[in-house]
């Protein structure tokens, strides 16, 4: 089919018809491009959580910590669900960008807790979290913020 | 009730809210919902049992009522 597709082209080119360039593809809205970010930040999300788990399950992280590390990722579990919602419902982008910027918060309390634990285990939490805190704070500009 | 337990459940809760999360993102991603509905379904029933426990475990247990003044039958 594309090749007969482009033999007509060349048929068509010699005898001067107008053939009609394809159509550029739009490029996605703001939403979409929010929606793409969320669905690696959901996949992202449970892996940080099976390192802190395993961490744990290690011994390298205290009971306490892991408490206050969980309870945060079911917080940010449920961050996440609000911000599909809105995203699903294009809401004001002002309304995403204060739900992504409390995801960050919390994000950012994780890796606080994470602080107090030896270097190389820190240093994991921390990393994970990272990455999750680079995939939201790309989407601020996406919806207008700085 | 034990630390020990309610580190277990919060991060049995905490986990749930992860998967409940990533699991309906996926269900809404499908084309064809009823592949992962089942396991939605599974996560949410899961998660009922595990509230149930918790109340359990961390309800006060009360005394049995003793009536002080017990109807004399006979």
């Amino acid at each position: 089919m594309r090749k007969l597709a482009l033999l007509s082209v060349f048929l068509a080119l010699p005898l001067g018809c107008h053939v009609a360039s394809p159509t550029p593809a739009t490029a996605p809205s703001i939403y979409q491009q929010g929606a793409m970010a969320m669905d690696d930040f959901a996949t992202d999300l449970q892996s940080a959580q099976g390192i802190e788990l395993n961490l744990y399950k290690g011994g390298v992280i205290p009971q306490p910590t892991h408490v206050v590390i969980e309870s945060t990722f079911g917080q940010i579990a449920g961050y996440g669900q609000q911000i599909d919602g809105l995203i699903a419902a294009t809401a004001a982008p002002a309304s995403i960008i204060a739900k992504v910027n409390a995801t960050l918060a919390s994000l950012g309390a994780i890796a606080s807790s994470a602080a107090n634990l030896d270097a190389n285990t820190a240093a994991q939490v921390k990393a994970s979290v990272t990455a999750l805190q680079l995939l939201l704070s790309n989407l601020i500009p996406v919806f207008g913020g700085q | 009730m034990d630390p020990l337990a309610i580190a277990a459940l919060v991060e049995q809760l905490a986990t749930l809210a992860v998967q409940i999360y990533t699991q309906v993102r996926a269900s809404q991603l499908a084309a064809d919902g009823t592949t992962t509905l089942q396991p939605i379904a599974t996560l949410l029933a899961d998660a009922d049992a595990k509230f149930a426990a918790i109340q359990a475990a961390s309800a006060p247990i009360d005394p049995p009522i003793v009536d002080p003044d017990p109807p004399v039958q006979g």
